[in-house]
């Protein structure tokens, strides 16, 4: 099976700290490294998708993209499904290109969250998903909705602070394989469980990080990838679902959409879980990871934290997970920060992936959420 | 001042009620479906016969967090405080802090009683006291 969608060239900005950076200029940079990367003019794009900003929010981030880089393309808009956005963007420019509506479609996710505002400023604008009459009011802030998940999680699975503490160690390692990553220096399960509480029982180091980067990839028509020179990678699969907005509105706190967009993803693609070879999957906080390769079907319930712990999604374990190291230990720059799991997702089906390699990867599983586990959106890669 | 709620013609009943000191819900009169947070139609069968009842304000801790790390500059003189989810026994969620009589007990499957403090001209539901 086949979306008739490929991805055809990526490209990442840096990622950290950027002083000298601002949201637009890393748009331009992630976004002229991808053209060239699928060995591609800018003339030939003819879609553009952004998402949104916190350091230059406007209400047309996309045209103003457009306004920067100097293209007119025939279609061009914006995405915002926080979290979700970078996948959910893919899964839209794969139709849009399946569609024939476009050939290429350049698709950019860039903010400079870390030295565009302050960490404080950050903090209080992610708070502002909190509903503004029935969450807010209470001091509600991200970690401390997913705080609540992670509580009630631990209560019905077992789930310990140290089996999740796993996850960040194995991630942090990762990162130290990447030359660029955010956060290269060890840490220990114990680092993770004497770091600064945020909101019981998720700590500073079950966090995701701020970052400043960017990142940019371009979906090409199956028709059209002969115009191209990258190493096209196919978008064999692709899924979403959506439960709710705000976590005191969620159906559910242990089962979230992550079940149904990476169940449409798989049948779309004709594979099953055990088919992937390396997984990037939203880490946006250590809990999250663990319920998403749980209800995704990679690990039983309660089992994902162990699993780190004995080593599962490390670079030879059952389930290579994350290998760029996250949004824990990687970085984390708005819709950026889901699209970086995609960039890494297709340099390791091209075999880019240097000391992170996975051996002879063909399959990859990427996936996105936003919101309070929210909204998401599965993606199934191929090098075909 | 920290974020209050504004009212708006579907939730005024609502934040009207925790004035007067009592919790309502909106039920559905068509479906009988009880919904929360409150909404113009319903949200199984989007019918716009939605009636408030008083509810008894009892209910049990869903899941809870103690915050030590507050996103907004107004919640910081705050810290710690507790976020809990409420379940209540008429079959809606409800969010509410924790008084500090209630803090240091605070577990899944506590059974509470919700009451109301002033915040401005607004009175917010707290998880007062365990039963």
């Amino acid at each position: 099976m086949t979306m008739n969608a490929f991805l055809t060239g990526v490209s990442d900005t840096m990622v950290g700290e950027l002083p000298g950076s601002s949201c637009m200029s890393l748009h331009a940079q992630a976004a002229l490294g991808a053209v060239r990367n699928a060995g591609l003019d800018l003339s030939q794009i003819d879609g553009v998708l952004c998402a949104y900003s916190f350091t230059e929010p406007h209400l047309m981030l996309a045209s103003v993209f457009c306004e920067y880089i100097g293209i007119h393309p025939r279609q061009s808009l914006a995405i915002q499904a926080g979290g979700a956005s970078a996948c959910v963007m893919v899964m839209q420019a794969a139709a849009m290109v399946a569609s024939g509506q476009c050939r290429h479609v350049l698709v950019v996710t860039a903010d400079n969250r870390l030295t565009g505002m302050t960490r404080d400023a950050a903090m209080a604008a992610l708070s502002e998903v909190g509903h503004p009459q029935f969450e807010r009011p209470f001091g509600i802030s991200v970690p401390a909705s997913y705080a609540l998940v992670t509580q009630r999680y631990m209560h019905e699975y077992g789930v310990s602070s140290a089996q999740l503490a796993a996850i960040a160690v194995q991630q942090r390692e990762h990162a130290a394989r990447h030359p660029q990553a955010h956060k290269r220096d060890p840490i220990t399960v114990q680092d993770v469980l004497t770091s600064k509480m945020i909101a019981e029982p998720l700590r500073m180091l079950d966090c995701c990080l701020i970052s400043d980067g960017g990142a940019a990839v371009v979906v090409s028509a199956r028709a059209a990838v002969s115009e191209t020179s990258g190493h096209a990678i196919e978008i064999l699969g692709a899924g979403q679902g959506h439960t709710h907005e705000h976590i005191v509105n969620a159906p559910s706190l242990v089962d979230f959409g992550c079940k149904a967009s990476s169940a449409l993803a798989f049948e779309r693609a004709g594979v099953t879980s055990k088919d992937i070879d390396v997984a990037e999957i939203y880490d946006s906080f250590t809990i999250t990871l663990a319920i998403e390769l749980e209800s995704i079907g990679f690990f039983a319930r309660g089992q994902a934290g162990a699993a780190a712990a004995s080593g599962a999604l490390g670079l030879d374990g059952s389930l290579p997970c994350n290998t760029h190291g996250g949004l824990l230990s990687y970085g984390h720059s708005g819709a950026a920060g889901g699209m970086f799991h995609i960039v890494e997702a297709v340099r390791q089906l091209r075999g880019q992936a240097d000391k992170r390699q996975i051996q002879d990867a063909s399959l990859a599983f990427v996936h996105g959420d936003g919101g309070i586990l929210s909204a998401h959106c599965s993606l199934v890669l191929a090098n075909q | 001042m920290i974020p209050l709620p504004k009212p708006d013609p579907h939730t005024r009943p609502f934040w009207d009620g925790c004035l007067d000191g009592v919790l309502r819900y909106q039920r559905c009169q068509a479906c009988s479906k009880v919904q929360f947070t409150p909404r113009a139609s319903c949200e199984r069968c989007h019918g716009d016969n939605l009636v408030w009842h008083d509810a008894t304000s009892l209910g049990t801790v869903l899941t809870f967090t103690r915050v030590h790390r507050a996103a907004l500059p107004e919640f910081r003189d705050k810290v710690p405080y507790d976020i809990a989810i409420l379940e209540m026994d008429e079959g809606f969620r409800l969010m509410v802090n924790a008084s500090q009589a209630l803090s240091s007990q605070m577990a899944i499957g506590l059974r509470v009683k919700v009451g109301f403090v002033m915040q401005g001209e607004v009175a917010l539901p707290i998880a007062e006291e365990s039963l």
